[in-house]
């Protein structure tokens, strides 16, 4: 019995849900602003439910498992879907840049580009590139420079300045 | 029709300082195609403001140099990064990418510069031999055939991508929900906003791919932790030469997938990126090696490169002859045009040829000083791999968010980019993939105007969508498309049990 892709089923009823909110949504619509969503929402359910069977009935979605790329070669030598397991070092990463893409964001909103991007490439680079200070330093100063040359003397456009700064904020 | 040509020809060589304005377009185009997520939207965006009060060819000269660019620096981030820039390079991290990673970086880089030079010459050529009948070839396609061209892309898209069918079904399916949100011209009303008057404009094209293609590749970089390649930086921009060579090898790839980028583009909406999968999986289904694709086969590279170039020239003729943007790119394009007081439409094609054979030069012309600098410096370029992820991963993500936000100053784009990023990342580990579920964005809101447009013309009637010809002979190809993959494992286990 193959190991079945527990990180691929998540997702799966992840878009499920997804998809099961944009037809919850579409029925509160007139007729024909809701057509075109519930009939390709109710496409997607059923290529769901297949998705979502075929973990527990492999053969039921067998004969769709099929790409191009797939097609030219013996199915009994394609690879498994092992590697769709989201492993614990896997989820930890993704966890990690993602806090460090978020920290980075919240620094752009509350301080705006120019003093985020240095703080951020600083922090990224000592802390989890574990590059020399050297080298940071001038990567910083290039990007930094790079960034603030591009808007504000060739664009001489003005690059958010975070809301610390007064920046405006358009509603969410 | 001619005379346009010589106008601009005659513009070109009398000013010798338009060069220079290509050479520069053609310079920002590949950065900006080099650069993750940027891509040519951006590039055009960011500088139509600059071109205010320019003479209308010149600026024509310089935009169509950025497109023309853009394009080979999309590739080249695609084949050394394995992140198209856009969504048209996509199909060349299947084969760019995986030969990099065996040491042949400097020959797919020479694949990809000259199949983009000799794809944009291509593309210039049929199109000067279809001009005559362009018109009828466009007019056919009403609302009903261009919904079903629509489908077409994405069922296509979805056999050709890396993963399986039904997930590509259910990526293309979602992508197209996604585009549904915010205002809807058809209805004039709003959908799927939850509330939020940022939704209003709906899921905006740039911070979604930025983040859907550039930021997920980037939280896969971090995830895999070391450098692209260990190879050594000498064996990977090796091979140029060998790299232009098999371009010509690979003729009867590389002419039909120039001509399937050039008709691709011409038909509205569907644009470089359909061109680019369709290329890439005729040559599959036609090659005596389709079992070396996805594993860095060169033929894929050369349909890959040849279709996106073409494509460019053939997009334009939508845009100009009806106002129709054949893409997202296009649709800056006709920006440009009221800027500069050009009306695009059937009478542009009598009165202004001029602009058009300086929209078609500055694309060849981008495209080649591009492929030619590519080549020159691909040994450089492909060392790119070799750099330690930790140098890479905060600058490009700099430029994504920073990119992202001069796209409209709106720093909720950057939020949307990151929010896509993690949601790419997430769909791309599980085998979902990520371009249908982009194609699916891109075609979802014009396939639904289409079908509305279809039921308005014929009073809501459905039989609309299966009496013309051209709807019966895509309805075909959808099916076959479908049917297709099942006919061939069959037989694939017929021959195994022979």
């Amino acid at each position: 019995m193959k190991t079945k892709p527990k990180g691929s089923f998540w997702m799966t009823l992840l878009l499920t849900g997804f998809v099961l909110l944009f037809c919850a949504l579409s029925l509160s619509y007139g007729a024909k602003e809701r057509l075109i969503p519930l009939i390709i929402g109710f496409g997607c359910l059923v290529f769901c439910t297949l998705l979502l069977l075929g973990q527990k009935f492999p053969k039921l979605v067998r004969s769709f498992d099929v790409s191009v790329h797939d097609l030219m070669r013996d199915r009994s030598t394609k690879k498994n879907t092992a590697s769709a397991v989201a492993d614990p070092e896997v989820a930890k990463k993704t966890v990690v840049i993602s806090l460090w893409a978020l920290g980075y964001l919240i620094l752009i909103f509350l301080v705006g580009f120019h003093i985020a991007n240095p703080i951020f490439l600083v922090l990224f680079l000592k802390m989890s590139g574990k590059i020399s200070w050297p080298k940071t330093i001038i990567l910083t100063a290039i990007t930094w420079g790079f960034i603030y040359g591009l808007f504000e003397i060739m664009l001489k456009q003005e690059i958010f300045r975070g809301i610390l700064f007064d920046a405006y904020l358009p509603p969410l | 029709m001619l005379e346009g040509l010589y106008s601009a020809l005659a513009l070109l060589f009398s000013s010798p300082e338009i060069f220079g304005v290509i050479f520069l377009a053609s310079v920002i185009g590949l950065v900006f195609g080099v650069l993750p997520g940027l891509g040519g939207i951006t590039a055009l965006a960011i500088l139509l403001p600059f071109t205010y009060g320019w003479n209308p060819m010149i600026a024509m000269f310089f935009f169509a140099g950025i497109l023309g660019a853009v394009p080979f620096g999309g590739s080249i981030s695609a084949i050394l990064l394995n992140t198209p820039g856009t969504a048209e390079n996509a199909a060349s991290c299947f084969d760019g990418h995986p030969m990099v990673r065996r040491g042949e970086g400097g020959k797919a880089l020479g694949i990809s510069a000259t199949a983009s030079a000799l794809g944009g010459l291509f593309g210039l050529v049929l199109l000067l031999l279809l001009i005559p009948v362009l018109r009828m070839v466009v007019l056919a396609f009403g609302p009903p055939e261009f919904l079903f061209l629509c489908l077409f892309g994405l069922v296509a898209v979805a056999f050709a991508a890396r993963g399986n069918l039904i997930k590509g079904l259910v990526s293309g399916g979602t992508g197209i929900l996604i585009s549904l949100v915010g205002y809807s011209n058809v209805f004039g009303s709003l959908r799927f906003t939850l509330g939020s008057e940022y939704l209003w404009d709906g899921i905006k094209l740039v911070p979604f791919l930025v983040g859907l293609l550039a930021i997920s590749e980037l939280i896969n970089f971090f995830v895999r932790g070391t450098s692209i390649t260990e190879i050594d930086p000498s064996a990977a921009g090796g091979k140029v030469m060998e790299g232009v060579k098999t371009v010509f090898h690979k003729k009867v790839c590389f002419f039909r997938s120039s001509a399937i980028g050039t008709l691709v583009g011409m038909i509205p909406g569907v644009g470089a990126a359909v061109a680019n999968f369709l290329s890439y999986t005729t040559a599959v289904q036609t090659s005596r090696r389709a079992e070396n694709f996805g594993k860095g086969e060169p033929e894929g590279l050369v349909a890959s490169e040849a279709s996106n170039n073409a494509c460019l020239s053939g997009a334009f003729l939508p845009t100009i002859a009806f106002g129709i943007p054949g893409s997202g790119a296009m649709a800056v394009i006709l920006g440009i045009f009221v800027l500069h007081g050009l009306e695009p439409g059937p009478l542009f094609l009598r009165e202004h040829m001029d602009i058009l054979f300086a929209i078609i030069i500055g694309i060849v012309l981008g495209n080649v000083i591009a492929s030619g600098f590519g080549l020159l410096t691909a040994k450089y370029l492909a060392r790119i791999t070799t750099i330690n992820i930790s140098y890479i991963i905060p600058i490009v993500l700099i430029l994504c968010f920073a990119g992202t936000y001069a796209y409209r100053e709106n720093p909720w784009d950057v939020v949307l980019a990151l929010l896509a990023g993690i949601l790419g990342f997430v769909l791309k580990r599980n085998r979902f993939p990520i371009i249908c579920f982009v194609i699916g964005y891109v075609l979802g809101v014009l396939a639904e105007k289409a079908f509305h447009q279809s039921l308005m013309i014929s009073h809501g009637s459905y039989a609309i969508f299966f009496t013309s010809p051209i709807t019966l002979v895509l309805i075909a190809l959808i099916l076959l498309v479908l049917v297709f993959p099942f006919l061939q494992l069959r037989r694939n286990r017929d021959e195994n049990e022979a």
